[in-house]
């Protein structure tokens, strides 16, 4: 079979797959919805907070549609910034969270029962929806931080401008406690940057679809190859590191993707040629392990491989493994197990509808018949059962021809 | 099948549904059993498939053992490998009673499964076996009409030629009519195979006791199609001469 062919077949076959793996829409409105609720009760009314123009806004997998629906009962975990407009000489770390906490715990809030734990988190204040919604809400208290330092390491000031200090519960009673420093907003600009052709792409082809203008297209209705692909390479990741402390974290694999993708417009493109380019990305310095935020040079998001540098090993094992497995999946022969290999990769659940939709879509493809099939009834149990049974009065008696 | 199948898993809740691409249907999964033998208990559980065929229910689904338990020197299997449950004509005729898989399994499965811990256990086969090849359809036929091999093969000739009259007088020899005698037997039997079938069946059997040299009245037996052929052959040889 030709390469070309075999390609697209895997680019299905992973397409739906991360559909399957994808957040639906009505979780993203609802997600807005939730983060401007709480941006509403923190700046409106009698808050005490409106003096200092807060803004909440999204980060983490959730702004940049990367996020994967949880695994078994998990929760949905949503990011989001909270901002207010103070300097770090006007309130302490702990007066900060208690600006944002106070105001979630008003007696009139409609949060101050949702708060957990009460007295929040490391940096954050969570708060949790009723149950039905899996869905749960980490408020991170921050303020702007000083960019100069970052314009003059070279970062971009369009990315530089949106750096924020954060709070530290661990570090804020330490003389001179020194602020946690970040910027999502940047990290996410700088992440759209990286796929921008395909972004638009994709907004143009799904106005095409819908039959609306292109700027009627929010960026959370398309996915790009390279969301999808982090899309996959996050469960996978969460499959295959099941209970694992040292399992691979989810902004090492953004960044490294985002810079190895070179906007390719297919999936099969995506994991074949994105995969074994990320390790380039990882820098190596005398033995230090360095992969800097790209929107903050100074910080490394690989400083926990430093202490422990099983993490680094069993990444840098991952990759190959994966670049192995999707090689496999290009042959007749290995795409004939892609069914096996899906499921033993990102479990069952997502597998068997991934395959079910692949051959009901592709009944006519080629190499179709070597794909695995499509459960219609799967098993109850995964242990064996002995019931007891009566034998016939007269049962047959073995024969052979 | 969906529903059959979901039934099926009341009593062995690991089995599972697939279609596969081409339409195929198939039934994965374990199947185990406790059975109660000569004063003793007997477990085991063993992986299946069963391939369930294009005219289901007509057909009974073949069943393949998957995890290597069942040597191939057990024997009973069919030339692709799946089990041989017993005489064709037997495993369609008790499956046509239910149609049903959950049925298929406790009445012909898991005796089987059975049979094969027992022998692997004790050496023996707890009901016997039917002797190899065409012996045992013969072996078969005698045992289910209840008669001796040659009236067995008489009686199979009414299922070649498909042609039974209710007041025949019953090959067997007993005197009676086939309606009082053999006829619901033979009744039993036909739908399961089609004459050909049987014919070629009986075929096998008169080549056999040719081959042992054992005596038997030919014309009695013949299917009705080969003596018309024989004579056909016998009045062109007739006329080529003349």
């Amino acid at each position: 079979m030709n390469e070309h062919i075999s390609r697209r077949r895997l680019h299905l076959v992973l397409n739906n797959l991360a559909e399957e793996l994808d957040v639906p829409p009505s979780m993203y409105r609802e997600a807005k919805q939730h983060y401007d609720a709480v941006g509403s009760w923190l700046g409106e009314g009698d808050s005490v907070l409106k003096f200092y123009d807060p803004v909440i806004y999204p980060q983490g997998s959730f702004a940049l549609g990367t996020a994967v629906k949880p695994l078994g009962d998990e929760e949905y975990d949503v990011d989001a910034v909270c901002l207010l407009q103070l300097s770090r000489d006007l309130v302490t770390q702990r007066q900060l969270k208690d600006l944002v906490g106070n105001r979630l715990k008003h007696p009139q809030s409609r949060y101050k029962h949702m708060l957990d734990p009460i007295d929040g988190g490391r940096r954050c204040w969570t708060i949790k929806y009723a149950d039905a919604s899996k869905f749960h809400m980490d408020v991170l208290p921050a303020i702007p931080d000083n960019y100069d330092r970052l314009v003059a390491l070279g970062v971009p000031l369009k990315w530089a401008e949106t750096a924020i200090c954060l709070t530290d519960r661990k570090t804020w009673s330490n003389p001179n406690p020194e602020w946690p420093r970040s910027n999502p907003k940047g990290y996410i600009s700088w992440f759209k940057n990286r796929m921008q052709v395909s972004l638009e792409e994709a907004k143009r082809f799904r106005a095409m679809e819908l039959r609306a203008q292109v700027d009627e297209i929010e960026d959370y209705d398309v996915r790009t190859p390279l969301q999808r692909l982090i899309q996959i390479l996050k469960r996978h990741r969460d499959v295959r590191f099941s209970g694992e402390e040292d399992k691979p974290i989810s902004i090492i694999i953004t960044t490294l993707a985002a810079l190895a993708y070179n906007n390719e417009t297919d999936l099969a493109g995506a994991v074949l040629d994105v995969v074994p380019r990320m390790r380039s990305y990882i820098e190596t310095n005398g033995g230090v392990w360095r992969i800097p935020n790209p929107v903050n040079p100074e910080e490394n998001f690989a400083d926990k491989w430093n202490e422990e540098p099983r993490k680094a090993q069993l990444f840098l094992f991952w990759l190959d493994e994966l670049e192995q497995d999707y090689r496999k999946l290009l042959t007749d022969q290995g795409f004939a197990e892609v069914g096996d290999y899906l499921r033993g990769a990102f479990g069952r659940r997502d597998a068997d509808a991934v395959l079910a939709k692949y051959t009901d879509r592709n009944p006519s493809q080629v190499g179709a018949t070597s794909v695995a099939p499509a459960v219609l009834v799967p098993s109850k149990s995964d242990q064996p059962t002995t019931p007891k049974t009566v034998l016939p009065s007269r049962p047959s008696k073995p024969w052979r021809p | 099948m969906i529903e059959q199948v979901t039934e099926a898993q009341s009593r062995y809740p690991n089995l599972e549904l697939y279609r596969y691409p081409s339409g195929e249907y198939r039934v994965r999964g374990s199947v185990g059993f406790s059975i109660d033998h000569d004063s003793q208990t007997i477990e085991d559980t063993y992986n299946l498939e069963f391939r369930v065929l294009d005219d289901y229910p007509d057909s009974p689904p073949l069943v393949f053992e998957t995890a290597g338990k069942i040597p191939k020197d057990f024997e009973h299997f069919m030339v692709e490998g799946n089990f041989c449950l017993g005489a064709p004509v037997e495993v369609r005729r008790r499956f046509a009673l239910y149609r049903n898989l959950l049925r298929f399994i406790d009445d012909q499965v898991v005796p089987y499964l059975f049979t094969y811990t027992y022998k692997r256990d004790h050496g023996t086969l707890p009901f016997g076996e039917l002797f190899h090849g065409v012996e045992g359809l013969l072996q078969y036929y005698t045992e289910f009409f209840e008669t001796s091999p040659i009236e067995a093969m008489k009686l199979l000739k009414c299922l070649a030629d498909d042609s039974a009259p209710p007041l025949m007088r019953c090959p067997c020899g007993r005197g009676n009519k086939l309606q009082g005698c053999h006829g619901p037997k033979l009744m039993e039997l036909r739908p399961h195979l089609s004459p050909k079938q049987f014919e070629t069946e009986l075929r096998d059997m008169m080549h056999l006791l040719r081959a042992l040299k054992i005596p038997f009245p030919e014309s009695k037996v013949m299917p009705k199609r080969i003596l018309k052929q024989r004579a056909r052959q016998k009045r062109r040889k007739h006329k080529r001469k003349s």
